[in-house]
């Protein structure tokens, strides 16, 4: 447990830095001056020197840079160059915001997708199969806007029964609040939902191709037995990794969804934050989503452990330290790490 | 019937082989994966022209020791000396020089998988010789080996899904002896293919050793190397534990564990 | 050329190239085919309907809808293609220079293209567009960048497969240099995977476009984009809600295409791999003796008491390939009976016939198998009170057939307590004793270890246990020792011997090699080809064959056999015969 952890550590903090770099290095390069925007076009030169000054542009890039970093590590991400608001602050309102629509979004693209998936690999050839494939390839090729437009249309035009902008706090109002990010929450998840079940059931169909599934029913035990304890815990892989990869296009995405339903979210902090120039609002936007992603994939990741047994061995050999099996054995894991790099690669 | 084919052959080997430079000799040689020695001090020795079989079951290290003499895994101790020159102290810049000279050439199990797919036969076999040969020359060099493991012209521009396993092993072999190497180590070489293949493939062998090579087939499999090789050793948990002219090792075994190993085949 | 042609046999992949080759020409030729200026305003018909000068109404400004759909594929097809070809060259690149690096490198490059990963696309690709003027050539740049770690990942992952099959290895030991062996080796190789990565990513980058634009990011107003077009509808929704149909429906189409081309190249992929794998299918059109054979084989009489009574069985592919003629067979109540043959012969799918566990696409077409005097259906249902109940069964290489995440003591006790009743106690009890049985020492411990942590062996000794438990009529061990080591292979056979022994097993041994079945076995089948071209007690088969085929086999063995040394030394040496045998 404490070595994955350590692990996952030791992978995000590169992640960290290069993007926090990279972002920064943007920002050198954008076009917009701040100073346009705070002082308007007539500002004198002496004006806008001594604004860059107090904003610390005038300091060597690596500077401004090694300074940003350390505060962050204390904690402190600076101030809005225009709006001089803490960026903690503006985080700590909106992340509730991008966290609700993204993870509301995950569960149902979870739900709805991992049933379809299912449903489709145990009735492959049926009628249930074919309607599943054709509905996620047609999903996966609309754009979010599409369906949340369609969305609007239905629910706030045609039957209004759900609000089509705003949002209200849980706290404040439960299913105020439920209201608010059911809409864009489903805009949202369908491509991810898609992808769940298409994946899913490609290693579902892939799963009861292998030996072991034909074994377990030869043993004579039942199929929905061999389902749920042979087959699904391995096919699980793939899909959870595909959750891996949707889950920073949630969060991204969430962007689409928080302009048109109009939503106090990270994505438009960052958008917004952006075509002003404000680099602390973009950067601090930016490293909260990306700190979100690396916190989903390291428990995807925690979860693909659990489910591969090399690991769980491993982990049991580290704890006991038990003395090398016999010869054989020893055989028999050299063999199976080769089997694992495959595994992962696949 | 075997019997009388190897003997004058292996005759003339024991006269000239050891006035001439081995093609193979190893001496002590040890290698370790981690803590964990596969191979604790192994003598072997092919002379030119001869053909020794190494018997092993699975983790006996048979693989280790052909991967050691190849460049692919470290020697942690001893010597091996291909031709005279001893590899075990080459750099990995001296191992690419000497592969592409061909002293010493590999014949993988599977021909299906040691050739690519895409290549026809005569272009497997160039692509050894254009790397130190022009054109014209290498493609003279590869169909003199195509016809030595006696393979129709007819097939050379085939692919080896449209070859018969046999012919597909015959031509990895033309591959590996189109660089004249002075050993050719053979890895279970007719384990993959059905009965019928399994003939033509071990009398290619024999030519090829007839020529001058020294040939080392690695195997598990007592009986394909019974019928062809002039000398055996077994290996068993890293170590030599017999070994002598094939007859006598496999039709009186002195230690117990190659007796073990011989009465575990079924008979008909 | 043979791909393109195979691909064009898909009616969806023919409607797919249409499609793109439209929007491709659409894109180039914009300028020249709008039938309006794209950015004429006509304040006098502002949001109108379909007509026949605007075929799909004009906007709010009463610009041509048409014409603005026509301008707006340029900038929405070339952009997103601009982004692949970034991801491609950046990340396919990185791919091939990361396998083939000394560990730094490769480290540097992984960890590089998994932070890219975890940036959020679009916000990223938004903040970049924006950051940087507006500029929709620095957002496809973004977008390149982001997308890149895909082609990474899959690049990667099959550079790295083909980095370590045997014919890379071969060419490195006969000094092959390394540029010569991606040309040659591994870059024709990532092709297909290239083609269906670059229109996977298409499909990601078109839509991202369309967000962009929607967003408003890279382009200024009047500038036509199918995303800036819905955009600008959404705000008259209300007033003219099938608007946005045409945008939408550009968008939607064209992701549709460039992703079935995507599936389609991928199913090709797959299609052409499979007969590389399959083994040689030479003599499929050489001339068979089937009939002659089968007639000259003399009709055996049905014993009364046959357990497993096979007529007449015929097996085909859905494409029409015959994989068993008409083979008869009987297994005797407590026998041993033993079939012979080479991999492709029809000697597993008898068994799997009878199993009812027949491939996809495969198919008994004719004949009857009965099962203690009971005729089975054609279908495998009902078969599955037969299975772990009264025919227990082991395959060739026992690892892929437990199942990798369950420790062997739970799948032991799975079939303890499900297929035979038993409860959680008795289930572990009875579990110890079968292990004893089969020859393990430590079972608390063995019960515990996952399949990987045994070896072949030892796994076949655990799923042999597990057949016999429910004390089956009959134990069928298709190629069971096969690949195990000569040692390990005859302890299995003793084990089996035994069990036969002890539990008054019937048993059905396939095999490919001749001994092992002589050894274990009373009467033997042989097949070739799909025919059953001999039959007889095991002493017949081996010293008066009929068939030529079995003739060769036994004179083969006479080369390669260890009987022939051992005749040389031990002359005085008599061939096993082919009953029990106890060795230790």
């Amino acid at each position: 447990m404490t070595r994955i952890a350590l692990r996952a550590l030791l992978r995000a903090a590169p992640v960290l830095f290069v993007t926090a770099a990279v972002t920064f290095l943007l920002g050198a390069f954008a076009k917009q001056e701040p100073a346009d925007l705070l002082l308007g076009e007539a500002a004198t030169p002496e004006a806008v020197a001594e604004l860059n000054h107090e904003l610390g542009r005038d300091r060597p890039l690596v500077v401004q840079f090694g300074t940003w970093i350390w505060d962050a590590l204390h904690g402190d991400l600076g101030e809005s160059w225009f709006t001089g608001i803490p960026i903690t602050t503006t985080i700590a309102d909106r992340l509730p915001v991008s966290l609700s629509i993204a993870g509301a979004a995950l569960a149902i693209a979870v739900i709805i997708g991992g049933g379809a998936g299912l449903l489709a690999a145990i009735r492959r050839g049926s009628w249930i199969d074919t309607t599943v494939t054709v509905v996620a390839s047609t999903l996966a090729t609309l754009p979010p806007f599409v369906v949340s437009i369609l969305l609007i249309l239905l629910f706030g035009v045609a039957i209004p029964i759900l609000p089509t902008g705003g949002y209200t706090p849980f706290t404040q109002d439960p299913a105020g609040w439920l209201a608010c990010i059911i809409l864009p929450a489903i805009a949202l998840s369908l491509e991810a939902a898609a992808d769940i079940a298409r994946q899913l059931r490609t290693a579902l169909v892939h799963t009861y191709d292998a030996n072991f599934i034909r074994g377990a029913l030869l043993r004579g035990l039942s199929p929905a037995r061999v389902l749920f304890r042979h087959a699904l815990p391995h096919a699980a892989g793939p899909a959870l990794s595909v959750i891996g990869i949707q889950v920073p296009r949630l969060v991204g995405g969430a962007i689409i969804a928080e302009q048109i339903f109009s939503l106090p979210g990270l994505g438009l902090m960052a958008y917004n934050g952006a075509t002003q120039g404000d680099m602390p609002v973009v950067l601090g936007s930016v490293m909260v989503i990306v700190v979100v992603v690396l916190i989903s994939t390291f428990v995807i990741d925690l979860l693909l452990t659990v489910l591969n047994p090399h690991e769980r061995t491993a982990a049991r050999a580290a704890v006991r330290t038990t003395p090398p099996t016999a010869a054989r054995a020893a055989v028999g894991t050299t063999a199976s790490a080769g089997s694992r790099t495959k595994r992962t690669t696949a | 019937m075997t019997t009388t084919v190897i003997a004058p052959e292996s005759a003339r080997v024991t006269t000239e082989a050891h006035e001439r430079r081995p093609a193979l000799s190893v001496r002590g040689l040890r290698v370790r994966y981690g803590s964990r020695e596969v191979l604790s001090g192994i003598d072997l020795r092919v002379a030119p022209g001869e053909i020794v079989g190494l018997i092993g079951e699975s983790g006996s290290g048979k693989t280790s020791l052909a991967r050691a003499v190849l460049g692919l895994v470290p020697v942690a101790a001893g010597s091996v000396e291909v031709d005279g020159q001893d590899v075990s102290t080459f750099t990995r810049g001296r191992w690419q020089s000497f592969r592409r000279s061909g002293s010493a050439q590999y014949v993988f199990q599977d021909p299906l998988s040691s050739l690519d797919s895409r290549f026809t036969v005569r272009a497997s076999v160039l692509e050894g010789l254009r790397e130190t040969l022009p054109r014209t020359e290498a493609e003279d060099r590869a169909a003199r080996a195509l016809r030595t493991v006696g393979l129709a012209e007819t097939l050379w521009d085939r692919r080896p899904g449209q070859l018969s396993g046999g012919q597909r092993q015959r031509v990895a072999i033309a591959r590996a002896t189109a660089v004249s190497p002075k050993l050719l180590i053979c890895d279970e070489p007719v384990s993959a293919l059905d009965a019928s293949s399994r003939i033509e493939v071990v009398r290619t062998l024999e030519t090829i050793a007839r020529a001058g090579t020294g040939v080392l087939i690695i195997s598990h499999d007592l009986s394909s190397l019974g019928a062809i090789a002039d000398r055996v050793s077994v290996l068993n948990e890293a170590q030599i534990v017999e070994s002598g002219p094939a007859a006598e090792v496999l039709g009186s075994p002195r230690h117990p564990y190659t007796r073990r190993l011989i009465d575990a085949i079924p008979t008909i | 050329m043979r791909t393109l042609r195979t691909l064009t046999s898909r009616p969806t992949a023919v409607v797919a190239i249409v499609v793109l080759a439209i929007v491709s020409v659409v894109a180039v030729a914009a300028p020249a085919i709008t039938p309006h200026d794209p950015l004429a305003q006509d304040t006098s018909h502002v949001l109108a309907g379909p007509s026949a000068a605007h075929w799909l109404g004009t906007d709010y400004l009463g610009r041509d809808i048409m014409s603005r759909l026509v301008a707006g594929t340029q900038l929405s097809v070339l952009a997103a293609a601009e982004a692949v070809v970034i991801a491609l060259l950046l990340g396919a690149g990185s791919a091939v220079v990361a396998v083939f690096s000394p560990q730094p490198v490769r480290w540097v490059l992984e960890r590089v293209f998994d932070s890219f990963m975890a940036l959020p696309f679009i916000t990223f690709a938004v903040a970049i567009g924006a950051l940087l003027g507006n500029s929709i050539h620095a957002a496809m740049v973004a977008v390149g960048v982001l997308a890149a770690p895909t082609f990474f990942r899959v690049v990667r992952a099959s550079v790295l497969e083909i980095s370590h099959t045997q014919y890379v290895e071969a060419a490195r030991l006969l000094g092959v240099r390394l540029p010569r062996i991606i040309r040659t080796h591994v870059i024709p190789r990532i092709v297909p995977v290239l083609l269906v990565t670059s229109a996977s990513v298409l499909a990601a980058s078109l839509l991202v476009v369309a967000s962009l634009t929607f967003l408003g990011v890279g382009v200024q107003p009047p500038t036509p984009t199918w995303g800036g077009m819905l955009s600008a509808d959404l705000s008259y929704l209300a007033l003219r809600p099938w608007n946005p149909v045409a945008p939408a429906a550009a968008i939607m189409i064209t992701v549709a295409a460039v992703s079935i081309l995507a599936d389609r190249i991928r199913d090709l992929g797959d299609g052409t791999r499979a007969p590389e794998a399959a083994p040689d299918d030479g003599r499929a059109g050489e001339v068979t003796l089937s009939d002659d054979a089968a007639a000259a084989v003399p009709a055996q009489p049905a014993p009364a008491d046959a357990l497993v009574a096979i007529d007449d069985l015929c097996i085909s592919t859905e494409a029409g390939t015959d994989l068993v003629r008409r083979a008869s067979l009987r297994v005797p109540r407590g026998a041993s009976v033993g079939i012979l043959g080479e991999s492709g012969s029809g000697k597993t799918m008898t068994v799997r016939a009878l199993l009812g566990v027949l491939p996809d696409g495969v198919s008994v077409t004719g004949g009857r198998i009965a099962f203690d005097g009971a005729e089975l259906a054609p279908d495998a249902v009902g078969r599955r009170d037969l299975h772990g109940r009264r025919i227990g069964t082991v395959f060739q290489d026992p690892s892929t057939w437990i199942t990798p995440h369950l420790t062997v003591g739970a799948q032991v006790d799975e079939v303890l307590r499900h297929t035979h009743g038993l409860s959680k106690k008795s289930a572990a009890a009875t579990r110890d004793d079968l292990f004893r049985h089969v020859g393990f020492r430590d079972v608390q411990r063995v019960a515990h270890q996952y399949p990987h942590e045994l070896s072949g062996g030892m796994l076949q000794r655990i799923l042999l246990a597990i057949a016999v438990t429910g004390e089956p009529d009959l134990l069928i061990a298709d190629e069971a020792t096969t690949a195990l080591d000569v040692t390990v292979q005859a302890e299995v056979l003793d084990l089996i011997r035994r069990l036969r022994r002890e539990h008054a097993l019937t048993v059905l041994m396939i095999s490919h090699d001749l001994a092992v079945l002589a050894h274990s076995c009373e009467y033997l089948y042989v097949f070739r080809d799909g025919d059953l071209v001999e039959e007889g007690p095991t002493e017949q088969v081996l010293h008066a064959p009929h068939h030529p085929y079995t003739q060769s086999l036994i004179a083969d063995h006479a080369v390669f056999g260890i009987e022939a040394l051992r005749h040389a030394s031990r002359s005085t040496h008599t061939p096993a015969p082919p009953k029990e045998t106890t060795r230790l």
